[in-house]
């Protein structure tokens, strides 16, 4: 078909009618949103580095409170580390969330960048978050198997028992943040990494 | 200097280039609550992007940049966490106007079978073919994709074969 006569038809095609809006109520929805953000943004800090933090007096509490050897304050550092990990890491210099008036290939790569650093952030969950509480956990357990040895197969059944729980809470905490990765992350960044391609220079003739 | 009060220019740019809005949301989705979905978003997002206006795009290059960014951004599964949204837009049934009834006929089936075939192209081409056929000029394509002007007509013609290719099979049938 002439393309001329496509342009014709394109722009002369029938919308279905005139958008009406009501300004009031967009206002509103700005607002309700800029609520919603900021709100998710506490609870996430909350979740985060809250949580984080509050465990850190009950740990010493139940440590104090039960007279427990110093391998069980391991678990102080441990807390620290995830939550400075996390603060550090939303506050490092990275490229600004893409307006919706940029140009589409700045929003492109903005939108890729920004993929890319949360599949970074989830893919290192083991080295951040993980390993230090295992460890921590590891070497209290380890000492107190140790001391407790004269208890022989009871007290390593035990042990088995709690490092297998720690285990197993810990392999659900990896495989969450890869599944989040795969089934989220992964199909968008697929999809950003194909449309900069196509918004890539080209030479005069390629692709036929 | 930005107008501090968005609404008016708003409102002039929804009646100016309102078409626009409505043709990306068309290519960009199948069902018409997708598409109010898209639009609605579209427009909040056009609002706040106003107070960063300063005319140095043109007006329709700005919306179209604002239209296509959300569309490729949009995903249908937010429509549920946008479930709590109060509907801020109306759709007014327009009386058909233009060419008599058997070309308005051919032309709206040639334009279904249009989007059809864009609702096929990768995202950014469908983009690219959709200033196209609005009649943008090579300048304005560029500034609203962010790529050089040499490269439109490289990219355009590419375009446009793939386009016709999928008209092709939109007329035979799948």
């Amino acid at each position: 078909m002439d393309p001329d006569e496509l342009k014709r038809a394109w722009q002369t095609q029938a919308t279905p009618g005139s958008a009406r809006v009501d300004a009031g109520l967009l206002r509103e929805e700005l607002r309700r949103r800029r609520r919603a953000f900021a709100a998710s943004i506490f609870w996430r800090d909350v979740r985060e580095v809250g949580v984080c933090l509050l465990l850190i007096p009950i740990w010493i509490y139940l440590g104090l409170s039960r007279s427990l050897h110093w391998t069980w304050y391991l678990m102080v550092p441990a807390l620290l580390w995830i939550a400075a990990y996390l603060q550090a890491d939303r506050k490092r210099p990275a490229c600004p969330p893409p307006e919706p008036d940029e140009p589409l290939r700045r929003h492109v790569e903005a939108s890729l960048e920004q993929v890319e650093r949360q599949i970074r952030l989830l893919r290192a969950v083991f080295w951040w978050y993980i390993s230090p509480i295992i460890l921590a956990k590891s070497a209290f357990v380890g000492q107190e198997a140790w001391r407790g040895r004269a208890g022989g197969w009871w007290m390593l059944v035990a042990v088995s028992e709690v490092m297998a729980l720690g285990i197993v809470v810990a392999s659900f905490v990896y495989w969450l943040n890869h599944y989040a990765i795969r089934a989220d992350l992964e199909p968008r960044r697929r999809e950003l990494k194909a449309m900069l391609a196509s918004l890539e220079d080209e030479k005069p003739g390629a692709g036929g | 200097m930005p107008d501090p009060d968005p609404e008016p220019l708003f409102y002039r740019w929804l009646a100016e280039h309102g078409d626009a809005v409505l043709k990306v949301a068309r290519a960009y989705t199948i069902t018409d609550e997708d598409r109010r979905d898209l639009v609605q978003e579209i427009l909040l997002q056009l609002w706040r992007s106003m107070p960063r206006f300063e005319g140095r795009a043109g007006e329709l290059t700005w919306v179209y940049r604002v239209a296509l960014n959300t569309a490729l951004g949009w995903r249908r599964g937010e429509r549920r966490r946008r479930a709590r949204q109060r509907p801020f837009l109306e759709f007014e049934d327009l009386p058909q106007t233009g060419p008599d009834g058997v070309q308005r006929a051919i032309r709206r089936e040639v334009v279904e079978r249009l989007h059809a075939a864009i609702r096929r192209l990768p995202k950014a081409d469908a983009a690219l073919v959709l200033l196209y056929l609005d009649d943008l000029s090579y300048r304005q394509i560029a500034e609203v994709l962010g790529i050089s002007e040499g490269n439109v007509g490289v990219k355009l013609n590419r375009a446009r074969k793939a386009l016709g290719k999928l008209m092709e099979e939109e007329s035979h049938g799948p």
